[in-house]
């Protein structure tokens, strides 16, 4: 049998078409749910995999995977809440177009652009196995150290008119993100002696504290105020935009896409740092960038696209390496090794029935995605249309709950409602808050990497230009700084503007 | 990179030990359920252990096997729901050297101390492996290639407080040497170093390694074992090439301290038992463990071995 | 919103001359490479006093410029002036509050009990006239909640001392 045979034979068997609807599903679900990451959402239904066929069982985790990239999206365009990491960008633009009364077109705008990229992802995950598993092989500690560098020097761009500002939340972002065990030494650095803190802060509880807790603070001090930034109407319901929408939003599917496919394999990397790559670029490329910000269609499209594209390539390193490049990977290699499969080189000509078909599970789990996404979004809106006390009380109970599991520890949630606290302070006094998040998301791998890369050269910096890929990625976030720098010196010079801050 | 867990596999777990639970035991065990916990996420390496043991055990004791995964703090938070539940032998927990280091480099509410090894079953075996065309093929080249050309042999290793990290730090001691041990963030990221060059030489487990070895992409040079591992072909021991070093990666099953000694005494005579079941050790023996039967009295003297030396070397490298 | 901005600029100063020290005082390992585990977060602290100071600086000069252009304007931008009012931050730190509540009852009523109150106490705080319809909301919400998040998800959140007594 050829490839196509073992994918169509995937398709055709009841068990894994089931699996891959259930999957997806269920990772909808537990996507839109913030605190429950895809990795969790995974490892809650590993348990249910041991008794299946091993084809069933990882399309089953790779559709919850899937699903829960996809959801991620849903709280963050209609509750300021990312559901997921990967989602923290699609906050920006997604919930500006919600509060506008766009919520629908943005929910609909966030599943297409998913599944197109989720498929063109798939595709190149067929055809370009090879040089993307390459491409993972290609990045060593300068280059990751570069990659990171340019995740940050996005603050630059994306703090515009508050330069100062933007850079003090990210470096305080960077702060948070030292807290926990050294990556090289590991002596403990920052926690009092506190054994929460030892893995450190989990960037989930300093998202949520300063979107959601933030917002629902923000809305109950409404209450005796100006009903500013509220969402002045209901939303009707979910609209998908149509083939003339998409073909003027190509450029940002474009992009998210591509950046989401080459980030995928690059262990570490993931689906948050693509996001926010895609975020900056289709807005620098984009022909409306002053929208950005102010609920643009594009700001949604690309990292929805971004995240959804990673689900495809992460897979390569997992499959041809047996190296798990994130916590969700980690959890399909180990559903593959209870049923005593081995990833690695030689996956594919030992076990072709297994890679074909999960191709092809893949491709189903893409299009449940899409009728999925379609039908829980009615409910999702019903839901967020209750009226204010109701909804307040019910996304801080959600905030409160759902993120236990990841340590099983009180403690996350003091650092929630604290983050809560700052997040509020931040919005009165216009500091921007992407900034804070990407210094925690990014600091630990710029950190590891530039002291690694400094042990393997006995401290000599020249390495960080003589590998090319780092190169590049320098001069890239170079550009970044640099153009942002030049904007916000014109914009001092030019008190008209600048007053808004 | 974190890895998060969850509880779970609760039900599945009991259903799927409860079918297998016929025959009565050796001796009757003062409880029904046993929770077996631990910090490894579901799917993780002492996950899967547990597991195994409870299907396997749970007829021989006549016990129902219940893994839990409570992940958190280094294993700390596992330790706690360890020692503060009932002390009746119905809670234990998977213990590696990982619960010890956590103890001796943070300060959790809960420590080893407050723990007894109750047997210990295995050791993972740290091995030295190389690309398969490396110019290595002994420790002895290592040595002599880092002594001809100071700091440039790169040695990947898995995350900063492992014991492989540690083994590599008291290979240069030994052999007077000095090499560059880089860190990762887990094992896979350290096999990939190795795979894409950044360093010649890398320590792991044999399970992480599998995949690799088998697609002949790299190859095991020596083990830091006490004797020779079978499986992975005549691979001889560091020891035998010279260089007195022996890690033991322990895996073994720890409970509250002062449980009563009928229950020591069960799960004493319970896993002896265990250890001689032919399918039993098709797995372990597949998995790359060695088998590494110890008493509570023997485990509990090798733990102390162990944090002593620990100490010293946390001591030496200024780590606290 | 100037006067605020210093006050925070002062905060962050502070901030960065207490993380300055705390990573002064981290034991400095010989494994820990070139650069050492204090490495970056001295060059944050730095980095936050640096910016802190300049904050302060650009504020003190927006102040001026807004001085010399008078009060007129400085309206007109809505420069001066945190948005909304003193007791509205106060109402958005009650939400807080409840919140500090819930986490330390959680340990002692359990989950199931104290969803219900949390859902309670923020729907009457967000304007919720207390009624029937509350009290339903809260038992509906507090075994919907328990649900979901302990049945289904197998999340194992307090269960307070309700299972003792059933011992």
């Amino acid at each position: 049998m050829d490839g196509l045979t073992y994918a169509l034979d995937a398709v055709t068997t009841p068990s894994t078409v089931l699996a891959a609807a259930g999957g997806v599903l269920w990772g909808i679900l537990g996507g839109a749910l913030p605190g429950l990451s895809p990795s969790i959402a995974m490892a809650l239904l590993l348990p249910f995999t041991f008794d299946m066929s091993p084809l069933a069982a990882i399309i089953l985790l790779t559709g919850v995977y899937i699903g829960a990239e996809y959801g991620g999206s849903i709280p963050a365009i209609l509750i300021r809440t990312p559901g997921t990491n990967a989602a923290a960008a699609t906050v920006i633009d997604g919930y500006t177009l919600h509060q506008q009364g766009r919520g629908g077109e943005a929910l609909g705008l966030s599943l297409v652009a998913g599944t197109i990229a989720g498929l063109v992802g798939l595709v190149c995950l067929v055809l370009l196995t090879a040089p993307l598993s390459a491409l993972a092989l290609y990045f060593k500690p300068p280059a990751y150290f570069a990659l990171a560098f340019l995740g940050l020097s996005i603050i630059a761009a994306l703090s515009e008119g508050s330069l100062i500002k933007g850079l003090i939340m990210g470096v305080i972002g960077l702060m948070v993100a030292t807290v926990g065990t050294d990556p090289l030494s590991g002596v403990t650095r920052f926690t009092f002696g506190e054994p929460d803190l030892l893995g450190g802060i989990d960037y989930i509880f300093v998202m949520l504290g300063v979107f959601a807790v933030a917002e629902l603070m923000s809305k109950v001090a409404e209450k005796d105020g100006v009903e500013g930034g509220a969402i002045s109407k209901a939303v009707a319901r979910v609209k998908l935009p149509g083939l003339r929408k998409l073909w003027d939003l190509r450029r940002a599917q474009a992009i998210g896409t591509t950046v989401g496919i080459i980030e995928g394999p690059i262990p570490g990397a993931g689906g948050t740092v693509a996001a926010f790559l895609s975020y900056n670029e289709a807005k620098r490329w984009s022909k409306t960038p002053e929208k950005f910000g102010k609920g643009s269609e594009e700001g949604v499209v690309a990292p929805e696209a971004a995240n959804n594209a990673v689900t495809s390539s992460a897979l390569i390193p997992t499959l041809s390496f047996g190296i798990p490049g994130s916590n969700s990977m980690a959890i399909l290699l180990g559903g593959l090794l209870i049923h005593g499969i081995q990833p690695g080189p030689m996956l594919l000509t030992s076990r072709p029935d297994l890679v074909y078909g999960l191709f092809g599970g893949l491709f189903m789990s893409n299009l449940f995605m899409l009728i999925f996404g379609l039908l829980v979004l009615g409910p999702a809106i019903w839901l967020v249309n209750r009226p204010k006390p109701y909804l307040t009380a019910g996304i801080f109970m959600v905030v409160l709950s759902g993120i236990y599991v990841i340590n099983q520890s009180l403690f996350d949630f003091w650092i929630v409602l604290i983050a809560g606290i700052i997040g509020y302070g931040m919005r009165l006094l216009k500091f921007p808050v992407l900034p804070l998040i990407l210094g925690i998301v990014l600091g630990y791998m710029v950190e590891s990497n530039y002291r690694r890369s400094l042990l393997l050269t006995n401290g000599e910096h020249r390495v960080f230009l003589e590998n090319p890929l780092s190169l590049g990625l320098l001069i890239c976030a170079g550009l970044i700084i640099g153009l942002a720098i030049l904007s916000e010196i014109r914009r001092f010079r030019r008190p008209g503007i600048a007053a808004h801050g | 990179m974190k890895y998060h867990g969850i509880r779970g596999l609760l039900g599945a777990a009991a259903v799927a030990t409860a079918l297998v639970t016929a025959p009565p035991a050796l001796a009757d065990y003062p409880v029904q359920t046993v929770r077996l916990i631990t910090h490894s996420s579901p799917g993780g390496g002492m996950d899967v252990f547990l597991r195994k043991i409870g299907q396997h055990l749970g007829p021989i004791m006549g016990v129902n096997f219940v893994v839990e995964s409570v992940t958190g703090s280094g294993g700390a938070a596992a330790m706690a729901a360890v020692v503060n539940g009932p002390k009746d032998g119905s809670v234990f927990y998977g213990s590696t050297p990982t619960h010890i280091i956590t103890s001796l480099l943070s300060n959790p509410s809960v420590t080893y101390e407050e723990m007894a090894p109750v047997v210990n079953l295995f050791n993972d075996p740290q091995t030295v492996y190389v690309l398969a065309d490396s110019p290595y093929q002994t420790l002895g080249d290592i040595v002599a290639d880092a002594q001809e050309n100071p700091s440039s042999v790169v040695v990947s290793v898995s995350t900063p407080g492992s014991l492989d990290r540690q083994v590599m730090e008291e290979f240069q001691a030994l052999t007077e040497t000095s090499m560059i041990v880089l860190t990762h963030d887990g094992g896979g990221d350290a096999i990939l170093s190795v795979l894409n060059g950044t360093a010649q030489v890398g320590v792991s487990e044999i399970a992480e390694l599998r995949g690799q070895m088998e697609a002949g992409k790299v190859r095991i040079i020596a083990t830091y074992t006490d004797e020779r591992v079978p499986g992975i072909g005549d691979v001889p021991t560091a020891r035998e090439q010279g260089y007195d070093l022996v890690v033991s990666k322990f895996r073994g099953i720890a409970g509250a301290k002062d449980l009563p000694p009928d229950v020591i005494a069960a799960w004493e005579e319970g896993v002896a038992t265990l250890m001689k079941d032919p399918e039993f050790r098709d797995w372990y023996e597949a998995e790359g463990l060695q088998n590494a039967y110890q008493t509570q009295a023997e485990a509990l003297a090798a733990r102390d071995e162990f944090v002593v030396s620990l100490q010293a070397f946390f001591d030496e490298f200024g780590i606290n | 919103m100037h006067k605020a901005t210093l006050a925070v600029s002062a905060a962050l100063f502070v901030l960065a001359v207490a993380y300055w020290f705390a990573a002064d005082a981290i034991p400095a390992s010989r494994l820990a490479g070139q650069v050492g585990a204090d490495g970056l977060p001295k060059l944050l602290g730095l980095a936050l006093g640096v910016l802190s100071l300049l904050l302060a600086g650009q504020t003190l000069f927006e102040m001026r410029r807004a001085a010399a252009a008078g009060q007129g304007e400085d309206k007109g931008e809505g420069g001066d002036r945190l948005p909304g009012s003193w007791r509205e931050h106060l109402r958005a730190l009650g939400l807080i509050g409840i919140g500090v509540g819930y986490l330390l009852l959680l340990p002692h009523l359990g989950y199931i009990v104290s969803a219900g109150l949390l859902l309670a106490a923020v729907a009457t705080y967000a304007g919720l006239k207390p009624s029937w319809a509350t009290l339903l909301f809260a038992v509906g919400g507090g075994v919907v909640f328990y649900l979901i998040f302990v049945k289904i998800l197998q999340i194992p959140l307090p269960a307070g001392f309700w299972p003792g007594l059933l011992r």
